[in-house]
Parts: C-alpha cells; structure tokens; sequence
C-alpha cells in the first residue's frame, strides 16, 4: 500500500492561540523517552534498558520579524505558560493529526547576518504533566 | 476561576492582522477564555472585548413544563423539615 507523501506547505502553527504559521519555515515536535539501564549479570552479558522520563517540545525557526517579536517577547520575558498547537497540512487539511500542549519558551535568541534573511531558532519546552499530546483532526 | 466566573462569557472582536484561534480578523466570536491569554492577546493588540455576556436566566423569566406535578399542599413532616435541614448543612 502506497504512503500518501506531500510536501511540506501548509502547516499550521498557532502560539498562545495566535496564528503563526507564515512566520515558520521549520517546525517540529520532540518526544524523547531517557534510558534507564537495568541490565543485572547474565548469561548473554547484554544490555537491558527501560523507558525513563519523557521529555517533550516543539522547536522551530522562524522569520524574526516585528510581528512575532511583539507576540514571542512577552511570553518570554514573563516566564508565561501559553498554548501551542502545530498541525501538519493544517491550513488546508483540518483532519490531520494535532500536536498541542501548554509550553514555555526558554530561550530567545534573535540576531542577524549581513544580507541574510533575519531568522531565530525557537524551542518551545512542556510546561505541565500532560505534554504535548497528539490528538485526531477534526474528521 | 470561579463558578461565577464561568456563566459569564465575552463576545470579542479580532482586531489583530492574523487569525485568533481560528477567527479571522474582524470577527467577532464569543468564548470564556483563560484571564491570562485573554489579558496577554488584549495587551498585544488581538482581541477586543464587546461586551460581557452573564449565561444566567432572568428572574420569572422562565416557565415549568406543563407536565410538572403541581406543589403539594400538605404541610411538611418532620422528613421533610431533616431534608431541607440536611440541604442547608451541606451548602453552608
């Protein structure tokens, strides 16, 4: 059976319930589970491991412009727990999986490169013990 | 939030360039919002409030269905008067 492969043009992106999705040209989400070693002796002398703590978050770069500095600011410099959304496709697909979750933003490190595009790497980390959960579109 | 707080609901304005949750710029919608995302996306420009909308019936302003038994006329026993004893306890 064939995967239904795209290009990725239309996602949509949404902080603290604002749409940011044109000021994005990279986004993701980062589920990581640490490793637990639990290996005793044993016969084989191979490793055994379990899932630790999960960490969670959704990182991107985006265009430093104005407009999402008066929005990313503020969340940052009052430490504010804020929502935020990503769904794959979803400015034209509102039945794609949504990624969504209360976050913060830890960092905030705008800058510049003469005659380049003025760009700034966003992570975005999960703020409360329910994460960042995947949740079905509407169908 | 208290249980005051969620039978009033707003109607907003979106008076920003993009869209805020979902509504485009220039319509209005109404919701009961988190106070700490509603003051944020006011301060930034976003929303507007139009006006506070209180969910709660006016006074006489509603009726029993017609099927509704009628009040009983007899006086009340002492289980009635533990009843509404007990009620009270419990709200207070």
């Amino acid at each position: 059976m064939a995967f239904t492969k795209q290009t990725a043009l239309h996602d949509y992106i949404q902080i603290d319930h604002e749409d940011c999705s044109n000021a994005f040209r990279s986004f993701s989400v980062d589920n990581t589970d640490s490793d637990v070693d639990v290996s005793g002796f044993s016969v084989s002398g191979n490793d055994e491991s379990l899932s630790g703590t999960r960490a969670q978050s959704f990182s991107g770069e985006a265009f430093y412009t104005p407009e999402l500095h008066d929005i990313l600011w503020h969340l940052y410099q009052d430490r504010a727990v804020f929502f935020m959304e990503w769904q794959p496709d979803g400015l034209v697909d509102s039945s794609r999986e949504v990624w969504s979750g209360n976050v913060q933003l830890r960092s905030y490190p705008p800058g510049a490169t003469r005659g380049d595009v003025r760009v700034v790497s966003l992570t975005f980390k999960a703020a409360d013990d329910d994460g960042i959960r995947c949740s079905a579109g509407n169908t | 939030m208290t249980y005051e707080d969620r039978l009033v609901m707003k109607r907003y304005l979106v008076t920003g360039r993009r869209k805020y949750r979902w509504h485009d710029p220039g319509t209005t919608f109404e919701a009961r919002l988190d106070p700490d995302a509603e003051r944020r996306a006011i301060a930034r420009g976003s929303i507007r409030v139009i006006e506070a909308i209180e969910t709660k019936l006016p006074d006489g302003g509603y009726t029993l269905p017609r099927d509704w038994p009628e009040r009983a006329d007899a006086p009340p026993t002492r289980d009635d008067r533990e009843v509404a004893l007990a009620s009270k306890t419990r709200e207070g």
